[in-house]
């Protein structure tokens, strides 16, 4: 692998993004939006039940964890999938191809690059409104190195999920359902739009078997839950090792198969 | 060994589903196992020579760009062999790429919202081009075409014109061995086209490097290529020196007479005659009623231009001639028709 070529693919998309500025006014007021809409929604919940406590969580944890949520999905998303169906779609795709990198490399680049870009420019007021409406109760102290280094895994992971389902452009060309399914799964089943302490026993076994929960239950239970143990953060860990070392094994395996059958389109 | 790319039998067949029209055509196209197989390029066997400029030729649809791609390895080829810088390109991608530069004329490998100064420094880094052959590779393009008030000036701001340089520019940076120019003039005007003509002519004397030129202006075959591949229907048609091009298929020069509207009517059946008798006599008029000249393409292995000539001034008298060789435009166009 060309790390120097990564790198400064890397940049590059930090620039490209930067060189539309609105973007990021744009990405941040939305990303309110969306904190307030889970606020309001979660605190009628809670009226409406009239406990204090619902599945053993108070509204304070339970908003803590969607609010951030909310924010992280839109740091997260980077719309790589999206890239290659295009890019396959128009055969825009034999440029990268005539490159002495691999396409892996130019698509898992962007991708970062994307990350790192919305990461810096959204994490702060996302995380200081959530903060400031939950009454300061998100713990301010090693957590919050612990979610870093998790949340770089989980948006590996995610990214890794993303590059997968846009391979399979290579064979179909379109994927717009595809990615629209992907993309309900990943946000339901991650624990993104409703905590996984609301899911049914069974529905959580399932979960707890599949990657999803490593995007955003695993660094969001690292950051907010007070009550975890030196083992619980290593447990966290290794489930995220585990499925990044899986998934770059199964995603390398599928673009070896899917580059063999790559159809070019145009002249 | 002084051949830099050589293909033999080189095959590629696509398979496409065979679609139904209408709505109902879509439905069943979903479920349809009925198979088309095309041939886009079928044997094709042909080397060519280290520092040569390349003309590439066919109509739309013969398989130029399948074979690009495979020789770029972006597409593996069905049979047949093919190797480039002694690799095989689809087994070898990733390093055949390093060795070769590629414009696509349709799409641009620079970064759509970005100065273009940033991707050249990407394209450093992708290549990994030492700093050295870096800045003086810009310096030698700025010095052949100006480069440089372009630098920072975002890629979606640039006239066609202006993309082209710098997609051509971008595509030599690395010093490749062979360069692959797919249809690098498209949509260009006159000025442009030269000034990207003097590059590619530059860089090949200077560096000797070798280059694939794709086209559909003749113009650009003229100036640059010494070698002509000319494919139809996937299969090669020609394959020689482009001056051989003239020669090869007859030798033929077009003969104009004025028109004149007293004896025209006699004088086009006449002509028409001629043509219907000698297969070597083509007329070339297009429109019957308001050329001014009646224009004959003849082949004159086969019958004497002047011939045609005396017999037609004998018996009608004929204000005006011309006679011209035949230009390299209608010989291809020869050529694609069949």
């Amino acid at each position: 692998m060309n790390i120097k070529a990564g790198i400064a693919l890397i940049k590059l998309s930090f620039q490209e993004i930067s060189a539309y500025r609105l973007y990021f006014i744009f990405q941040i007021i939305s990303s309110f939006f969306y904190t307030a809409i889970i606020f309001f929604l979660w605190k009628a919940i809670y009226a409406a039940s009239g406990d204090a406590m619902i599945n053993g969580t108070t509204f304070n944890e339970t908003f803590v964890q969607l609010g951030l949520a909310g924010t992280l999905i839109n740091i997260i998303n980077t719309y790589c999938e999206w890239i290659m169906s295009d890019q396959m779609r128009s055969g825009d795709i034999s440029i990268s191809f005539t490159r002495p990198v691999s396409y892996r490399t130019v698509i898992m680049s962007k991708g970062l690059g994307d990350i790192i870009t919305n990461f810096l420019i959204m994490f702060v007021p996302g995380f200081i409104v959530v903060w400031l409406l939950t009454g300061q109760t998100i713990h301010l102290g090693a957590n919050l190195v612990l979610f870093l280094a998790s949340f770089a895994l989980a948006s590996y992971i995610n990214l890794l999920i993303s590059f997968m389902t846009g391979i399979i452009a290579f064979y179909t060309e379109s994927v717009w359902g595809i990615i629209t399914m992907k993309e309900a799964v990943v946000t339901l089943l991650s624990g993104a739009v409703i905590p996984l302490a609301f899911f049914p026993d069974t529905l959580r076994t399932i979960v707890s078997f599949l990657p999803f929960q490593a995007i955003f239950n695993i660094p969001l239970q690292i950051l907010t839950n007070s009550s975890y143990t030196a083992a619980d953060y290593s447990r966290s860990f290794i489930i995220q090792i585990i499925w990044l070392i899986i998934l770059f094994v199964l995603s390398e395996l599928f673009y070896r198969h899917a580059s063999k059958s790559v159809v070019i389109n145009g002249g | 060994m002084n051949e830099i790319i050589t293909m033999t039998n080189l095959s590629k067949t696509f398979r496409t589903l065979n679609r139904h029209e209408g709505l109902k055509g879509s439905i069943r196209d979903l479920f349809s196992r009925d198979y088309k197989y095309v041939k886009a390029v079928d044997s094709v066997s042909a080397s060519i020579e280290k520092g040569s400029i390349v003309g590439y030729l066919g109509p739309n649809g013969a398989g130029k760009s399948t074979t690009i791609k495979m020789m770029t390895g972006i597409l593996q080829p069905t049979s047949g062999e093919i190797i480039v810088n002694g690799l095989v390109p689809y087994r070898n991608r990733v390093e055949n790429a390093a060795n070769i530069g590629v414009v696509f004329g349709q799409r641009s490998q620079l970064w759509w919202s970005l100065p273009v100064i940033e991707s050249f420094k990407v394209l450093k880094e992708i290549y990994k081009i030492d700093t050295e052959v870096y800045k003086s590779n810009l310096k030698l393009f700025n010095d052949i075409v100006d480069l440089e008030p372009l630098y920072m000036k975002p890629v979606r701001q640039m006239s066609l014109g202006q993309r082209t340089l710098c997609d051509i520019v971008a595509a030599f940076l690395h010093d490749p061995k062979i360069v692959f120019l797919d249809e690098p003039t498209i949509g260009l005007d006159v000025s442009m086209k030269s000034r990207i003509r003097d590059i590619i002519m530059h860089i090949n004397k200077l560096k000797g490097t070798t280059i694939i030129l794709t086209t559909h202006d003749i113009g650009d075959v003229e100036a640059l290529c010494r070698q002509a591949v000319i494919i139809d229907k996937g299969k090669m048609v020609f394959n020689d020196n482009f001056e051989n091009l003239k020669n090869r298929f007859g030798k033929y020069r077009t003969l104009r007479i004025a028109r004149d509207p007293k004896t025209d009517a006699a004088m086009l059946d006449e002509i028409n005659e001629i043509c219907q008798n000698d297969p070597a006599v083509v007329l070339n008029t297009q429109d019957e009623t308001k050329d001014e000249w009646f224009e004959l393409l003849i082949n004159e292995d086969k019958t004497p231009l002047a011939r045609i000539l005396s017999h037609l001034m004998n018996k009608y008298g004929v204000k005006d001639i011309k006679i011209d060789e035949i230009r390299t435009e209608d010989i291809i166009r020869k050529i694609y028709e069949g």
